[in-house]
């Protein structure tokens, strides 16, 4: 069964594998640890390879688990096709090089993830493709950054880890009038609380490594569009530089996402009651959490989302070493850098995810030595709390 | 079932006339893939590039089949895949795509070289494999209770449920064979009520062996089974079916799966088995009679991500068990010179009592087609024991010395292990059975893997003379 446009994330995320999963009759779908596939005959070998006819042919150009994958992941972005990548960065490095050719210039979101800043920033300029960097979420500072010869806007929304939302349809239309395409990196909301390509996107990427997944043990991302022509010249670009994703890994993703839903919405919940408890503590100067009525974009995340997510953060009081001392003491919350999975992390990008930045770019992007990130998991609100609570504690 | 067959209807007679030209596809696949040699098979297995186009989208590599269940089509043709009519899966406690591969193969390497037809059932452990074809050969009680008969060299796990589970807590009626060389001692235990003659070789530690011809010989002479348990000799050198067994056993975590990843068990059996027990069933196909009735309900299934573990490792099982029994050569020729060793058991050896039967029936299998060989070829397996000098003390100061050898009760591995069963494998079942079996305090078991014999000589070599120095 192949759902119908109108069902929900829930049903999408269990019932969108299309046809591999029927092909042996097997309930959930099989592993084809396979690099390679048999042909019928040399005449089908033949127009397989000259694209005349569906079948696989080499695991790096497709695979039915793969497939499986990529068609879950597209129906949950109310896409149509899906590329799926070995990580996040591959999605990513996949759809600028898939993308843009010397001379292209490119508008990108202050704070989005830290190394696909450093893609732009050092690497694509070595091709000759050039970016600026804006607060996307001040929509005229889109409008004044876009170029004649801008070819793509890459937007982050919620940002990471500023948390700042861009409005998404008003970019998509800025983007489309210049001749730009707009791509969003949608794994900070996940396609449960968010579908970029309803709102005029383009391009969407993940880290399937975050929420999609969601069981931090798997790297793997995904590309997805809706355009078949985007399509035609995105796949070649993931099939010649070979950033495919392994069909174990597209199994253990496949497992992952049919609970998308559930988890979202849990640590959502947990989310929403955290930052409150954090705006309310007399050792934490700032929270940034969608979901609070006085962030700057609450209005505008209500619109856009169907929830405010499960990214918090927050600026003690007491400046770098007080966020130190609190990354030193949480006892239940894990110090470690990603996101999206079911136990809650806790980070400090001033020096962890967003190290590579510059000063500069990290006073532009609004990253902050007191800066605290937490990503909050499915555990019960209280029990995160408590933790955050002795770890704020006062020596 | 109804008594109404579904067959009536248009649509399961499809489904039956699909299921008939299966079986000949299968038939013939089967004549095909006997005609080939043993390397040929353990890679290809049953899986053809037809099925690949037909069923797995031209999948080189067999799928993985994660699903629990098998999804049907419509009622017709559930009712008669749950009625054993048409192939089917149906749930992975009862069967899987994926086990069916390694099934087939197993049930190809162990009958390679003959005509015998057997089938396969694989499970979650050897042990569950032992436990699963005792229950159902002491099944069906007669007037008198059953009984059966046991060589008692055998893995220690193995003597625990014969002994401790079978024989004390339930009561059953098992029997040790003491002399395994004997069949006097053999001859002397079986009685009407006797329902199979059960062995393990080589055994494990002590390395054990028996004519197995003669045993098998004397099971039909009274209507019953012999089940050996060949884990440490693999299908790559003792296939025992062609010497007149009727059941072989694997602990399939070892040899068969060398990288160390899982545990996998099997039980391929002769189609028929000669039993006294009255179920044609049981007889005509008693793999598939596991499978269906005690498996089925008691468990112990494989996961089929396990299956998929073993049937990569098999591929390679004959180079790698040439190889290791090689090393393994070398590394008990080293010991045997060793002043700081009492006594190898290696059945390689010629100072080894047992190497002459072991000689008989240990073969490297297509030695005669391979080119570096020409001809037949004895092999005697990767594992070995040795008994260090100066008592339980000293082996056990030459044991902890071990620095690239690792500690552990496990065999039939790419790395060289060792242990020493009297307190391991073999602690469990006493001083007293330990010494029935010959397992003394002394005795370290070796499992020699894929390094080189040199680095594994100096091993041994630095923690003896360690423990001489000391």
């Amino acid at each position: 069964m192949t759902p119908s446009d109108s069902v929900g994330p829930n049903t999408r995320a269990v019932h969108s594998e299309g046809d591999a999963k029927y092909k042996n009759l097997a309930v959930s779908c099989p592993i084809y640890q396979t690099s390679a596939f048999a042909f019928e005959s040399a005449e089908v070998g033949a127009r397989l390879f000259r694209g005349e006819e569906a079948g696989f042919i080499y695991t790096r150009i497709g695979n039915p688990t793969t497939d499986a994958l990529q068609n879950t992941v597209a129906a949950l972005e109310h896409g149509t096709y899906g590329l799926a990548t070995t990580s996040g960065m591959a999605a990513t490095s996949t759809l600028l090089l898939g993308l843009l050719k010397a001379g292209d210039h490119v508008v990108c979101s202050h704070a989005v993830y830290g190394p696909s800043r450093v893609l732009l920033e050092r690497e694509m300029v070595r091709f000759g493709i050039r970016s600026t960097f804006v607060e996307t979420s001040d929509t005229d500072a889109v409008r004044e950054a876009l170029q004649s010869d801008t070819r793509l806007l890459f937007i982050e929304t919620p940002a990471n880890p500023t948390l700042t939302v861009t409005d998404l349809a008003a970019c998509a239309e800025l983007a489309h009038s210049r001749g730009a395409l707009m791509a969003v990196d949608n794994t900070f909301a996940s396609p449960y609380l968010q579908t970029p390509l309803d709102l005029g996107a383009d391009v969407v990427v993940h880290s399937m490594t975050k929420f999609i997944n969601g069981h931090s043990d798997v790297v793997a991302g995904m590309i997805v569009v809706r355009d078949p022509a985007l399509h035609k010249q995105l796949r070649p670009a993931l099939v010649t530089f070979g950033a495919t994703i392994d069909p174990h890994q597209a199994w253990l993703v496949l497992r992952g996402v049919k609970t998308l839903g559930l988890r979202v919405a849990q640590a959502q919940a947990s989310a929403q009651k955290v930052a409150e408890f954090l705006r309310g503590h007399k050792s934490v100067a700032w929270v940034s959490y969608p979901g609070l009525p006085d962030h700057p974009h609450h209005e505008r995340a209500k619109r856009q989302m169907r929830g405010f997510g499960a990214m918090v953060c927050f600026g003690p009081g007491g400046g770098f070493p007080a966020a130190q001392r609190i990354l030193n003491r949480v006892r239940l919350c894990t110090l470690g850098v990603s996101l999206g999975g079911v136990e809650t992390l806790i980070q400090h990008p001033a020096t962890m995810t967003h190290a590579g930045l510059s000063d500069e770019a990290k006073a532009e992007a609004g990253i902050g030595a007191d800066l605290v990130r937490l990503a909050v998991g499915i555990e019960d609100a209280e029990d995160l709390i408590a933790d955050l609570e002795q770890a704020l504690a006062e020596a | 079932m109804s008594d109404t067959p579904p067959a009536a209807s248009p649509c399961g007679r499809h489904y039956l006339d699909q299921a008939c030209q299966t079986s000949e596809a299968r038939a013939e696949s089967l004549r095909r893939v006997r005609r080939l040699r043993f390397d040929t098979i353990a890679v290809h297995g049953l899986y053809t590039v037809q099925e690949a186009l037909d069923h797995n989208h031209g999948a080189i590599m067999e799928p993985t089949l994660f699903s629990s269940a098998q999804a049907y089509r419509d009622s017709d043709e559930m009712e008669l895949a749950l009625g054993y009519k048409i192939p089917t899966w149906c749930y992975t406690r009862i069967h899987n795509p994926t086990l069916g591969f390694l099934e087939d193969k197993l049930a190809l390497l162990e009958t390679y070289g003959s005509d015998i037809e057997a089938g396969c059932c694989v499970y979650s452990s050897g042990m569950a494999a032992i436990g699963n074809t005792v229950d159902a050969l002491m099944a069906l009680p007669g007037t008198k209770p059953p009984n059966f008969v046991s060589a008692c060299q055998l893995y220690g796990g193995t003597y625990q449920l014969f002994d401790a589970r079978l024989k004390h807590e339930r009561g059953v009626d098992v029997r040790m064979v003491v002399d395994t060389s004997s069949i006097d001692e053999w001859r002397r235990n079986i009685d009407q009520n006797t329902r199979f003659l059960y062995g393990e070789m080589p055994s494990n530690p002590g390395l054990a062996f028996f004519d197995v011809a003669a045993v098998a010989a004397l099971a039909h002479e009274h209507g019953i089974p012999l089940v050996l348990d060949t884990t440490i000799a693999s299908p790559a050198l003792l296939r025992p079916m062609l010497h007149g067994a009727d059941v072989v056993i694997h602990s399939a975590t070892k040899v068969m799966s060398c990288s160390g990843l899982g545990m996998a068990g099997a039980v391929v059996a002769r189609m028929p088995i000669v039993s006294n027990i009255p179920n044609d069933e049981l007889k005509a196909d008693f793999a598939l009679y596991l499978k269906r009735f005690p498996q089925r309900e008691q468990g112990g299934c494989l996961h089929p991500f396990q299956a998929t573990m073993t049937l990569t490792d098999l591929r390679t099982l004959r180079a790698r068990v040439d190889a290791w029994s090689q090393t393994a050569m070398t590394v008990a020729r080293f010991l045997e010179k060793h002043p700081a060793v009492l006594a190898v058991n290696y059945l390689g050896l010629e100072s080894y009592p047992l190497h002459e039967v072991a000689k008989k029936y240990l073969w490297l299998v297509d030695a005669e087609h391979d080119e570096r060989y020409g001809k037949p070829v004895n092999r005697y397996s990767h594992m070995m024991s040795f008994r260090v000098k100066g008592g339980p003390a000293a082996t056990r100061k030459a044991f902890d010395r071990l620095e690239l050898i690792w500690r552990a009760t496990d065999l039939g591995r790419v790395k060289t292990v060792a242990t020493i069963p009297a307190i391991s494998t073999h602690l469990l079942q006493g001083e007293e059975a330990r010494k029935k079996a010959d397992v003394p305090a002394d005795l370290i078991r070796l499992s020699v893997g894929a390094e080189h014999p040199d680095d594994i000589i100096a091993d041994l070599d630095q923690a003896m003379s360690e423990a001489e120095r000391s």
